[in-house]
């Protein structure tokens, strides 16, 4: 009993010698810190709108941690955001207020999301007319990926119909939304091209003179384009063929 | 239980040594303190001229953290700041020209260098320096001349090496004398009781001399200065007591004690460096002489105290020392005679390390030096480590070591007592401190109470700056008031507007912004000696700064690039909703009239004289409530009343931003952006009251030195006298080991001796310098 006391005892001077060296370090000094800059400032309006839809707005339903970044060169991190793909605007969780504000478009030049558990998705505020469209298009378009050709993806909640529903007496009409995203690939000369279909024969179109070699490429890879995780494998491969061209 | 023990023990010693590591994460004092160094091309000036200057920043050599970027530059007079200038210190470097006005008075300027982190430590570790200026008209020169010439005081010291003056031993003794008598270079005599010599030197040209002697016990000696017409007591000798005398050559030290003491005793001679022990030898002091040598290696450079005790810790002699590690050379090589405008052709030729680089400022212009100026930066830098290891004032080790030579400097060394001098300016102001302006310039203020005088905490500070668009920065003043903002090239020249936010406090305030250039430490601005013996130098420099007048003779350009990067403002929004611009529609008087007929979702009602506004919400098409935040030419204000009166007439654009908006933590009820044609953001102060402004003075480009040349004989024009007292000024020069750097340049009609001076920094820190004459003939 004696032994264990005196140990706990000579822990604890331990201890306190130990914190007493620490304390030069951590002691509170009036004249720090010396560096100064500021934290950049996101602007936005207060979101108030509201639809009751059968269906989500938002590419996800909860507040996710994110980081955005300004025209500025400036970026503001570890804030709360969600992704409204309905009206293609970043909502950012004030953390003061906890009000929704729907941030200054123009301002931002990318953000990034950090779904818990998922992977990290990052936008980019991007300008630019599609080859063969007469209108410019402006969005937050996902990077899916980066090389010498880009695949990004606009992630529009887009209202499909209507879905009818029984309040009572009444019958109510409730838009229908659902996710329907639009894949850019965006080449080495700025050209950008959406690919209309999910499947070989839309890339096929969009690389005719290298039609063959990208054929061969998917055939060795025995790659059939069904999805989103497909077209990301084959935009992968077909960038590798190039780059050998 | 023990690996708690342990992991404490760990923690706490990997937390100790990360703050050593890396001070960023630490406060003020891990931070070592800078210097900064300032070569002018010349000492003399007369108004109407160019001074052209460049400036380094230096800090310890081991010191890789962050620097200031940013540095101030002032010419004072007694009474004031003359010219003020902010200096891009990004390289470490900067060079410059500042004009000196026509109008400026005959008399001592004061040169001031610093950074914003330099304040931490006092006014005196700013860098100064005196300029003469002589006004072009006056050439009775009255100012400089005291109506009553000084008492020529003169004072002899004597400083025995080691502090002790043994009789029947060699002893090496410093003479000093100060005063106002002019004793440079003047031979002193030391005389026995009889008045025979039994030795003469010659003192240098600050006035120190040194010499051995063999005193006898119980013989009194003095000393005569010439000139000086009586003579001065030496210290009484002792028959007991050590001599310590030391000397070093290339890559040893050299320490021999003589003792004349009866019995032998155990001795302890130490080495120290800031009071700490860097080399000990302990020995049996039983000998008449005993002689110690220790490898120049074996020692850190800067100040040593050789110090020898005996037994029971008995202090027996000391002395310091000043140990000049191996440091960078340059020289130059070239003739030293030329006629008039003849090219020069001068090689510099470095001894630098295989990865060492220098910058230099070489300069070629007449020999006037002003007394007490800071040498070069060799003794500037050598003064600072001096005053750094003695722990003094640095100014007190510039004013008693200044330009001495190591060889000099080492004599003086040998009586010098090492009493520590904490003589320091700590006049400062109240509060945190000030910041390092590494990135950014920084413009701080105070806000207080104007009744209470009490300062105005966590109340929220805004920034405007007059523009067409509307921008907004806004901080928190501290416990003690005070805000800072740190500043992007956007707002380089532009007025800066300061206000507080009603909604974070709505009392009495008052603000007032930190004058960078606003100076405690007194100046002293009487002429010396070296000002008033020269006066006909003066006059003939007043007379060629006249006849280049006359000739519109300018030996300056502009700089070839001329643009400067600009930041990107911080916009309250990228684009307003709805813009109207008046020029488009038919004149209104006044604003209720523009938005009665123009804007729509912007209602202004009065209730009498007073007028207030509300907005539609161009998202839910409510009135949002609250009232808006109006901007007048960028400026924020709140106070309609003051803006209703304004019509077409005086605006220019309206932007209407009809949305309940959020900018960081503040929010807005709407946004109105009024742009006038006429600047009425200037009758602002009346409106807001609180608000303090200041002009922001940015960093900008300066004229450049510029000579004629001679290459043909129809180059140069021969009708134009060429009378320049500075022949080259080439600021930055990059100096690469092995690689010797040609200097060309053509001398001018000015007959005499003129002084070339390279001197700079290499990029590990190490000051460099080199001084040459050559003669136009």
């Amino acid at each position: 009993m004696f032994i264990i006391a005196k140990k706990s005892y000579l822990t604890a001077i331990v201890f306190i010698l130990c914190l007493m060296t620490t304390l030069p370090a951590f002691s509170a000094n009036k004249h720090e810190p010396l560096l100064l800059d500021f934290e950049a400032r996101l602007s936005g309006e207060v979101f108030t709108f509201h639809m009751q839809a059968d269906g989500s707005q938002y590419l996800f339903e909860n507040w996710v941690k994110g980081d955005v970044s300004f025209i500025s060169g400036k970026s503001l991190k570890d804030q709360s955001f969600r992704y409204n793909g309905y009206l293609d605007e970043l909502i950012w969780l004030h953390p003061s207020f906890y009000k929704p504000v729907k941030a200054d478009k123009y301002q931002i030049e990318s953000f990034t999301l950090y779904p818990p558990g998922g992977d990290t998705l990052i936008f980019e505020n991007i300008s630019f007319k599609p080859r063969f469209e007469s209108d410019s298009l402006h969005f937050f378009a996902q990077k899916l990926y980066t090389g010498d050709i880009s695949l990004v993806a606009y992630r529009q909640i887009k209202r499909t119909g209507e879905t009818l529903e029984s309040i009572g007496p009444r019958l109510v009409a409730r838009p229908k939304i659902e996710p329907e995203p639009v894949y850019y690939l965006i080449l080495p000369d700025d050209q950008v091209h959406e690919v209309r279909r999910l499947n070989r024969r839309s890339l096929y179109r969009i690389f005719s003179d290298e039609r063959r070699a990208i054929r061969e490429g998917f055939r060795r890879e025995g790659l059939r384009i069904n999805n989103e995780r497909d077209l990301i494998k084959a935009v992968g491969i077909i960038d590798e063929i190039l780059e050998k061209i | 239980m023990k690996k708690i023990q342990i992991f404490v023990l760990l923690s706490s010693l990997l937390i100790t040594w990360h703050q050593k590591a890396y001070p960023a994460m630490g406060g003020q004092n891990h931070y070592p303190e800078e210097k900064i160094f300032v070569h002018t091309d010349r000492d003399l000036y007369v108004a109407g001229e160019k001074m052209f200057f460049s400036l380094w920043r230096f800090n310890q050599h081991e010191y890789r953290g962050p620097q200031s970027n940013f540095g101030y530059l002032a010419l004072r007079s007694q009474g004031e700041v003359v010219e003020q200038l902010t200096l891009d210190l990004g390289k470490g470097f900067s060079s410059g020209s500042l004009y000196l006005h026509d109008t400026l008075s005959t008399g001592l300027y004061e040169i001031v260098a610093f950074t914003n982190w330099m304040k931490n430590h006092g006014e005196t570790s700013f860098f100064r320096k005196k300029v003469f200026i002589a006004n072009r008209f006056d050439k009775d020169l009255q100012n400089i001349v005291p109506e009553v010439m000084p008492d020529e005081t003169l004072e002899i010291s004597f400083f025995p090496e080691g502090e002790n003056f043994i009789a029947g031993k060699e002893n090496r003794i410093l003479v000093a004398a100060t005063g106002e008598f002019d004793s440079s270079n003047r031979l002193v005599y030391i005389v026995d009781q009889h008045q025979d010599t039994l030795k003469q030197t010659r003192l240098n040209q600050y006035g120190f001399g040194s010499f051995n002697m063999v005193p006898e016990a119980s013989t009194a000696y003095h000393l005569k200065l010439d000139g000086a017409g009586k003579q001065f007591n030496f210290p009484q000798s002792h028959e007991k007591g050590v001599v310590l005398s030391v000397s070093e050559n290339k890559n040893q030290f050299s320490v021999r004690i003589d003792l004349a003491e009866d019995s032998p005793s155990r001795a302890l001679l130490k080495i120290k460096k800031q009071d700490r022990p860097v080399w000990e030898k302990a020995f049996l002091l039983d000998t008449a002489q005993v002689s110690i040598s220790i490898p120049a290696k074996d020692l850190p450079g800067g100040i040593l105290l050789f110090e020898l005790t005996t037994e029971g810790n008995h202090h027996k002699a000391s002395r310091y020392w000043f140990h000049q590690q191996d440091s960078p050379k340059i020289t130059l090589s070239g003739k030293t005679q030329y006629n008039k405008r003849e090219k020069v052709n001068l090689e510099i030729l470095p001894e630098l390390k295989p990865d060492e680089h220098a910058f230099v400022t070489v300069s070629v212009k007449k020999p006037f030096h002003l007394k007490k100026n800071p040498a070069n930066p060799a003794f500037y830098h050598r003064n600072v480590i001096i005053a750094n290891d003695l722990g003094i004032d640095y100014h007190h080790s510039e004013k008693r070591f200044g330009h001495l030579t190591n060889e000099e400097l080492n004599q003086y060394l040998a009586g010098f007592s090492g009493k520590r001098e904490k003589e320091v300016w700590t006049k400062r102001r109240n509060g945190s401190g000030f910041y390092m302006e590494d990135k950014k310039l920084i413009v701080s203020g105070m806000a207080k109470n104007p009744e209470t005088k009490e300062p105005l905490q966590d109340v929220r500070v805004i920034l405007n700056t007059p523009d067409s668009l509307l921008n907004l920065l806004y901080t928190h003043t501290d416990e003690n008031g005070e805000f800072h903002f740190p500043l992007t090239d956007y707002y380089r020249s532009k007025e800066l507007f300061f206000s507080i936010d009603p909604k974070s406090y709505e009392g009495p305030k008052k603000i007032e912004i930190v004058d960078k250039f606003d100076f405690y430490l007194p100046f002293d601005a009487k002429p010396d000696r070296s000002v008033w013996s020269n006066k006909q130098y003066i006059n003939q420099s007043q007379d060629i700064v006249t006849v280049q007048k006359n000739f519109d003779v300018e030996y300056a350009r502009k700089p070839d690039n001329q643009f400067f990067r600009i930041s990107r403002p911080p916009m309250l929004y990228y684009k307003p909703n709805i813009t109207v611009r008046t020029e488009n529609y038919i004149p209104l008087d006044n604003l209720q009239e523009i938005t009665r007929e123009l804007v729509p979702v912007w209602r202004i009602r009065s209730s009498g004289d007073d007028f207030h506004s509300r907005l539609i919400c161009g998202t839910t098409g409510n009135a949002i409530p609250d009232r808006p935040v109006y901007f007048l030419d960028g400026i924020i204000t709140y106070d309609l009343n003051r803006l209703i009166h304004l019509g077409s007439e005086e605006i220019e654009k309206l932007e209407i931003h009809n949305f309940n908006w959020v900018h960081g933590e503040m929010t807005f009820p709407g946004i109105i952006g009024i742009f006038t044609k006429s600047e009425e953001y200037r009758n602002i102060n009346a409106i807001n009251g609180a608000l303090a402004s200041t002009f922001h003075q940015s960093t900008k480009h300066h004229k450049l030195f510029s000579a004629p040349t001679y290459e043909t004989k129809t180059s140069g024009d021969p009708e134009k006298p060429d009378l320049r007292q500075l022949l080259f000024w080439q600021p930055e020069l990059r100096i690469n080991p092995e690689e010797n750097q040609k200097i060309e340049f053509y001398t001018g009609d000015l007959t005499g001796d003129y002084l070339v001076t390279v001197q700079g920094m290499t990029t590990e820190g190490k000051p460099v310098h080199f001084k040459k004459t050559i003669t136009v003939k």
